[in-house]
């Protein structure tokens, strides 16, 4: 996709002080491209340390390529500039150790996370992985909310938690997958056990 | 929002799952424990520290954990409505159990017909995933026996209560006898007993394992007992107790008996004492001063004496007393009768001393 016709997300220009009005771009997995500006790139710890090592001028910004994110879907990505760009300039929140942790929802995030829980899902991946605080205490306070007022049963199904009897078939299947030879033994093992063997070896 | 409404929570990278745990509802992360075992490994990782925990055995059923927020209710099977027909089945520790939560969306309910059995389940559930002790048990006559598991679980604990509806110095000794030295900061007993009974206590007077919700609690180094209205406290019994505060609703003590008391506490008797609080029929303030060198005092302000960690006793008129190591000490009582006999032996327990520039 062209410069041109890659989704822009919306940009308060006024809020930008004039120093500071470089929009670097990047480019989703799904190779959908953004422009973003440089103060809603300080939300991210990752990208703010990656354009800083790269130190591009305003003319690389526009004639090198988009900086790729290749863990991150178009949609995905769209999700978590819109969020930076709205949040651009504030400040990034430390952990003051209350518990349970306090975290606000504001009405703009709330809308924005209005989406199926498997975008859900891929965001907080985003927000982790781009090291973006805020995105991933608030995201993460959506599925919390989750669970008020929840039975254990209940908490099963919404978090698709196993029983312990599927954990148990899972885990067997898995070794039973990674090394076929560990179930020869155990079979062998029973096998003297049954003949009254009283050491495998 | 769209879609499925479930999502794969312990699919989250590990610090997001943290942010996930720490933005919770301690309950919530406890009633997530119950889901499974693998369930209970991670909530016991990421949960958070409790100060405080409490089970009630009595009429009350339930566990609270600090500030007296209900984790837990119990109710009997015969408190099913016709709406909760679809109570959940819970499996803890191979007994299953039917829960619903509470209107109030922190609390679980369980229904069961031995309201003790599952309590002391829950209690040791609950021991095992905050790894504290639990802070304060409360027995009434029926669930008595409950005392003989939590302290098979825990070596001591801070506040005991026992309130019982009927007469029994049986089970007052047999409690008793279980507590020995083991309540440590605060034992409370509400429980009729016949007028000879005669009170066998062998409490520590050094306290080692108590807990604190605060600053001030932790300088709190010593015991109070406290008696309720059903409980009536003989000269006898009253001379046994060496706890610092000593609280009683109800006595059967007479004025001359408190003027005897008072004499052997300024001759060094009870040095560990440092509020008491009893209920007579009728006070005579002459009879009970009889021979004790005093100041009545009239304070300008009121003094404020803190007896416990809750409210100050407070007042404006005292009778000051002084024991032979000059240690001073404020009665507070009134003509009448249903009276009420205060000593107030300074500093507080908060360590405020006495106001005599007042």
């Amino acid at each position: 996709m062209s410069v041109e016709n890659a989704p822009v997300v919306d940009v308060d220009e006024a809020a930008i002080p004039v120093e500071k009005k470089m929009y670097y771009r990047f480019e989703s997995n799904d190779k959908k491209e953004f422009r973003v500006s440089e103060l809603a790139i300080q939300q991210s710890e990752t990208l703010n340390r990656l354009v800083e090592a790269m130190g591009y001028t305003s003319e690389d910004v526009e004639n090198k390529p988009a900086i790729a994110i290749e863990n991150i879907d178009g949609k995905t990505l769209k999700l978590v500039f819109q969020w930076c760009e709205h949040h651009k300039g504030e400040a990034i929140p430390v952990d003051d150790g209350s518990v349970p942790k306090i975290v606000e929802i504001p009405e703009f995030d709330a809308k924005l996370m209005d989406i199926d829980n498997g975008l859900l899902f891929k965001l907080i991946w985003a927000a982790d992985y781009l090291n973006i605080v805020q995105l991933l205490n608030v995201s993460c306070k959506k599925v919390a909310n989750m669970a008020q007022g929840k039975t254990p049963a209940q908490l099963r199904r919404v978090y698709l938690l196993p029983s312990d009897e599927e954990d148990e078939a899972a885990k067997r299947a898995a070794q039973e997958a990674q090394d076929p030879r560990a179930r020869e033994v155990e079979e062998e093992f029973e096998e003297r056990k049954r003949q009254g063997g009283n050491s495998f070896f | 929002m769209v879609g499925k409404p479930t999502f794969p929570l312990y699919r989250l990278p590990y610090v997001a799952l943290k942010v996930a745990f720490g933005c919770s509802h301690p309950h919530d992360i406890l009633r997530l424990s119950m889901v499974s075992k693998k369930s209970y490994t991670i909530c016991k990782i990421f949960r958070k520290k409790v100060r405080n925990l409490n089970v009630r055995f009595d009429f009350l059923s339930d566990i609270c954990s600090d500030c007296m927020a209900t984790i837990f209710k119990v109710k009997s099977n015969s408190e099913v409505l016709p709406e909760d027909s679809k109570l959940e089945s819970l499996k803890i520790k191979d007994t299953e159990f039917n829960v619903k939560m509470d209107r109030c969306i922190h609390i679980l309910n369980f229904y069961c017909d031995d309201r003790v059995t599952c309590l002391t389940t829950l209690y040791e559930y609950l021991t095992d995933f905050y790894e504290v002790p639990f802070h304060q048990v409360e027995l009434d006559g029926d669930s008595m026996t409950a005392l003989d598991g939590v302290l098979a679980q825990q070596q001591t604990l801070a506040h005991c209560f026992l309130r019982c509806s009927k007469s029994g110095d049986e089970e007052v000794r047999w409690f008793l006898d279980r507590v020995e030295n083991r309540v440590t900061r605060l034992l409370s007993l509400d429980v009729k007993t016949s007028k000879n009974f005669r009170l066998n206590l062998r409490l520590n007077k050094s306290i080692q394992n108590f807990s604190a919700t605060t600053t001030v609690m932790q300088s709190i180094k010593t015991d109070m007992i406290c008696f309720g209205r059903s409980f009536t406290l003989s000269i006898d019994n009253l001379s046994k107790l060496h706890s610092r505060g000593l609280f009683a609703e109800k006595t059967s003590l007479t004025c001359e008996n408190l003027n005897s008391y008072l004499k052997n506490w300024q001759n060094g008797g009870n040095p560990n004492l440092g509020s008491l609080k009893l209920g007579l029929k009728s006070i005579n303030v002459d009879t009970v001063l009889n021979g004790i060198e005093f100041n009545h005092r009239r304070h300008q302000n009121d003094v404020a004496y803190s007896a416990t960690c809750w409210f100050p006793w407070n007042f404006n008129e005292s009778y000051e007393i002084r024991r032979n190591d000059g240690t001073i000490a404020s009665i507070v009582m009134q003509n009448g009768q249903n009276g009420e006999f205060k000593l107030c032996v300074w500093p507080d327990l908060r360590g405020t001393v006495y106001p005599e520039s007042q």
